[in-house]
């Protein structure tokens, strides 16, 4: 039976009339999914206004998104970061199966993946002294400190007193003005991806988000990375904008490693099956 | 020849499209035109994560029968769509679009299904591209 199933596709294959359009083999930005009415997921959130002025120095709540982003072009790498590039198979240029993605194996997306991926949203909870960011994706979080202590030197060196790497990385803020919270972020494990495409990072990568909240229903944020190790110079990967979720309520969505094995084996694996079925 | 046979019955129809981008998995394996498979008959189908599958035998007009596997998004993005943990039960008899898979084997990405009423519950990677209505 699998034979005749494959000498069906095999024959469909001939028939089959490939569009002129590529697949996207580097997917960059984050696609909104749209339904039947062209609406996109976010267009509810999107379509309740201002909602009145932003209360000042205050994040707290769900926000949904991005309802846009932009994932801008990486700088030149440094050689350093163009043989991590090159080790590195996402899921756009390779099938499933070949891909070495981190996600293939529900491990860690880290910081600042988790940011520029399709996160759905994420929340922020403030606690004495720290803030909590929770993302709806695999439902994990960071804590973002606020009372004034200095990042981390050094995270992964060899001095004793050397902080250890973290998937998430170790964080501060502070407010600039009351509508825009900054975060700086340092640590992050070398081992996580940038972004879908594959863009390395090292353990010496710095980065700074902004988030300014615009009115009551908008967030906005700029990241920039620097990462001299790995890119030539600093840039901005993103500006992206979140909004306040209506119902507050996020979906649970759990990468789950025993389901993720049960789909490689019935769809990915397969599909990337170039061995002669 | 009952190969040919079975792909006249798989494919009624092929419609091209620009190739959609997938929201958390690749599009690497999947052939960018879409097959209809009619009279399609569930044999199974999962609320999960990564990615809800459903599965389905097609048969020919001979009786020979073709075990299929498609992938859809999370239970999160295609709840969004229409679709419930319930949409599909074994039995159910649908038209399916599917994009299938490169490698020949008879799994691929589902564009949609289309139940005997009429009724489509689509995929979600209809988002973000350009593609053609149809």
């Amino acid at each position: 039976m699998r034979n005749l199933a494959n000498g069906c596709v095999i024959g469909l294959a001939g028939v089959l009339f490939f569009s002129s359009y590529a697949w996207s083999q580097n997917r960059q930005a984050n696609q909104p999914i749209r339904a039947d009415d062209g609406k996109t997921l976010y267009d509810k959130a999107s379509s309740t206004g201002s909602g009145g002025p932003a209360p000042r120095q205050d994040l707290t709540g769900f926000w949904t998104g991005p309802i846009t982003a932009k994932l801008n072009p990486v700088p030149p790498m440094t050689p350093w970061g163009q043989e991590q590039f090159r080790s590195h198979k996402n899921h756009s240029q390779y099938s499933e199966a070949e891909s070495n993605d981190p996600m293939k194996y529900c491990d860690p997306m880290g910081f600042p993946r988790d940011m520029l991926y399709d996160n759905r949203g994420f929340a922020f909870a403030p606690m004495p002294g720290k803030v909590l960011q929770a993302f709806q994706f695999n439902r994990v979080w960071r804590e973002i400190w606020t009372d004034g202590r200095e990042l981390p030197k050094n995270v992964g060196g060899r001095s004793a007193d050397a902080a250890d790497p973290r998937w998430y990385g170790y964080s501060v803020g502070h407010w600039e003005g009351d509508y825009t919270f900054v975060v700086d972020t340092v640590g992050s494990d070398e081992r996580t991806w940038l972004d879908s495409v594959g863009h390395p990072h090292s353990i010496d990568m710095y980065v700074q988000e902004r988030y300014k909240r615009v009115d009551h229903n908008t967030l906005e944020m700029t990241m920039t990375i620097d990462d001299p190790k790995t890119y030539t110079k600093p840039f901005v990967i993103t500006n992206a904008r979140f909004r306040w979720l209506v119902n507050q309520d996020l979906v649970e969505e759990i990468c789950v490693p025993s389901l993720m094995q049960e789909y490689l084996k019935i769809i990915a694996d397969p599909a990337g099956d170039v061995s002669g079925k | 020849m009952k190969s040919k046979l079975l792909c006249l019955a798989f494919v009624v129809d092929v419609l091209t499209f620009c190739g959609p981008t997938f929201a958390h998995h690749g599009s690497a394996a999947y052939s960018n035109s879409v097959a209809v498979m009619k009279d399609a008959m569930v044999t199974r189908f999962t609320w999960n994560n990564p990615h809800c599958i459903v599965m389905f035998d097609v048969k020919d007009e001979r009786g020979n029968v073709a075990h299929w596997a498609a992938e859809i998004g999370s239970p999160p993005a295609v709840s969004l769509l229409g679709w419930t943990r319930n949409s599909l039960q074994p039995g159910d008899v649908v038209t399916v679009y599917i994009w299938p898979a490169k490698s020949g084997r008879p799994v691929g990405r589902l564009n949609k299904v289309v139940f005997p009423d009429g009724k489509t519950l689509r995929d979600t990677q209809l988002g973000g591209g350009e593609e053609k209505k149809y």
